[in-house]
This record gives structure tokens, sequence and C-alpha cells, in this order.
């Protein structure tokens, strides 16, 4: 009774007022298109610009106040829309975007300063947002190392598959690869599915 | 024309090649352009037996000397980088041995088995080394202990791609 009571005592003395939440995952999954999405519904307006050509954010984007109201619930966080974490950075990816040999290295640098950045920030985030493209295969080394990092760092994960819009999206595979950790399967680009993610982030951040 | 690998000066005899350049090197360098020039400018001898025996006498030490030349090659680039470490380095030779803070990497591939590494840098952020402009390669943190399912990841198993 009186362990329950203390714990209650912290909660309500170490209680953050704001919550500062992290969208992680590897570049063009839909990180930004799902940060402009929670921002238009919870705040009003988006938050970065989306692209077709990998790492278009390459800079840690912030938005401040993003409130969530679910069943009388109400969350305050910090939304942060990361870079697109990849183990390997080439110029020549974007030379098929029609950029010049010049543009393309220097976005390649910014890219990786990115990557970097985002690495960095996993040790301010509260909570994170884990975005794989449900289309892909989601074996890959980024994906299992961003997730390990947040084991590691113990940061609270919910896995979100991303683009179920798609005909190609395989939900069933991406969860089966995470076992163990909150699943979401969203379309950021619909909306699709958004309800369930607003309410596991409550549930998790809560 | 050989020329010397030190001061460039061309060879005036065999006996120079034997004793030394005059600024104290050894070692010259077969130089096959020169003499093609120096051949189409000056035709042989219209004798009967020239212009068979011409050719002849030029092909042998070409061939000997490119020999020499691929040998003396090594000499003459390390001659170069001697030149960049003295001061009078380009631009490229700096930037590939210096950190500034526009540079992302914190490794940097100087030439094959050289590297030059950002201590400062590593301690703060993921391995980062620059294999050429524009491509970069990011070793994440905890790569190695990552589990999957309960399996490490890490050598050669699993299923993970992209590995470095």
């Amino acid at each position: 009774m009186i362990h329950k009571f203390i714990n209650w005592l912290k909660k309500l003395l170490l209680k953050k007022k704001s919550v500062t939440l992290g969208i992680y995952g590897s570049p063009n999954v839909g990180k930004t298109t799902l940060a402009n999405r929670i921002c238009v519904d919870l705040a009003g307006e988006p938050m970065g610009a989306v692209s077709p050509v990998p790492h278009e954010t390459r800079v840690v984007h912030k938005k401040d106040k993003v409130t969530l109201k679910l069943r009388g619930y109400s969350l305050t966080m910090s939304l942060l829309d990361m870079p697109g974490i990849a183990v390997k950075v080439d110029y020549r990816d974007f030379l098929e975007y029609g950029f010049s040999k010049e543009d393309a290295q220097k976005r390649a640098r910014e890219a990786t300063r990115g990557v970097v950045d985002a690495v960095r920030h996993m040790d301010k985030v509260d909570a994170a947002l884990f975005i794989i493209d449900a289309t892909e295969d989601p074996y890959t080394q980024a994906n299992i190392t961003i997730l390990g990092n947040m084991e590691a760092r113990n940061v609270p994960v919910i896995v979100v598959a991303n683009k179920i819009d798609l005909p190609s999206a395989n939900t069933v595979r991406v969860k089966e690869a995470f076992p163990g950790y909150d699943f979401v399967e969203v379309s950021a680009m619909t909306g699709e599915n958004l309800e369930r993610l607003y309410k596991e982030i409550v549930q998790k951040l809560s | 024309m050989h020329n010397c690998v030190r001061c460039g000066r061309a060879a005036a005899s065999l006996e120079e090649i034997d004793n030394g350049c005059p600024c104290g090197s050894k070692v010259f360098v077969f130089n096959k352009e020169s003499v093609e020039e120096k051949a189409a400018e000056d035709p042989p001898p219209k004798t009967a037996q020239g212009p068979l025996q011409v050719p002849q006498a030029q092909e042998q030490p070409q061939q000997i000397m490119g020999e020499e030349k691929s040998k003396a090659a090594p000499i003459k680039e390390s001659a170069a980088e001697k030149a960049e470490s003295s001061g009078k380095a380009p631009e490229s030779y700096f930037a590939r041995t210096t950190f500034t803070s526009e540079d992302v990497e914190n490794i940097k591939i100087i030439k094959e088995g050289v590297f030059l590494v950002d201590i400062k840098a590593l301690s703060e952020n993921p391995v980062v080394l620059k294999d050429e402009e524009g491509v970069y390669y990011v070793k994440l943190p905890f790569e190695n202990s990552v589990k999957i399912n309960g399996k490490p990841i890490s050598g050669d198993g699993g299923n993970a791609k992209d590995r470095l």
C-alpha cells in the first residue's frame, strides 16, 4: 500500500510537462509524411517537406506543443522528425533524380550528417515511433540496429508498419520480424489507422 | 631520352647514366614520348639498310627502358608525396590529411592502408568513413550487440542486409 502510494507520488512529482517523441526509420519509409499527418491532426499545420528523393530530411525537425487528447487523456509532445538512418550514403543514388554530381555529393554529405544527428538524438527522446516501409523487406541492418540502439538506451518503441495503402504491403512480415514490440500498421498518406496509433502513443507515454 | 627523376635533366650521354646525374641522383627514367617526338621530327636517313636498322635500334631500348620506367614509377610517386609534405602540397592533399568543421566523416582514407582518425569525433558520434567524395559508410553504435528473435546478428550470420 505504502509502495503504491510512493510510486503514485513519484509519478505526480516527476511527471514531465511534455514528452519528446522521435520518429525514426530508414530513408523514404514515410517518416515526414507521418510527422506531417500527426502535426496536421493535432497541431493544425504540417512539419516539413516530403519528397520521393531519399534523404529529403537531412536535419532534425522539431515541433513543440503537439497535444494529443484521447478518451480523457491529454498528452503534450515535442515531435522530432529524424533524418533517415542508413549505413551507406552514396551520391550516385541521387544522380537519377537529376542532381548534378556536385549537388549529389553535397546532398550525400548533408545526409550523412543527418544520420549522425539522428543517432545522437536517441539519447534525447522519451519514446520513439520506429517506421518501417511495409512494402519492403524489414530485415535490413539499419532497421535491426536502430531498434537495438533504442533497446540499449531503454527508449520505449512503437513499431509502425507504414504504406498499408499500397497493394504490396506485407504487415505480417514486419510484425514477425520484430516480435515483442508494440505494433501498429498505418498509412501516413491516407491517414488510415492513425487513431490506433494515437491510442498506442497515449498508452505508452501517459 | 633518359631524364633524371630528381631534377628532370635529360642525360647527355650513356656515361652520365652510368655515373649519375650532376645533381647526385643515379636514377633515370626513360621517356618514350620524347623519343617518339624526336623520331617524328628527325626522319632517319634514307639508306639501303637505314629504314630497317633504325626501328630495331629504337625498339630494343624502349622495351628495356619501359621496364625501367615501370620500376622507377614508385620512386617518382614518393618524390611527389615528399614534395606535398614539404609545404608545397596542393589543397587536395591537406583536405585528405586534416579534419575541418565541414567534414562529416571521422575516418579518412588517405591512401590504401593509411587512415586518418578523428578520435574526438569518434568518442561522440558513430563511426563515419568517407570512401570517396559523396560516398560514406556509417557504423551505427551497438551494431554487434543487436539481437533479433533472441539471436545475435553479428558476424556473418543473420539476415541483415547492407552490412558494412
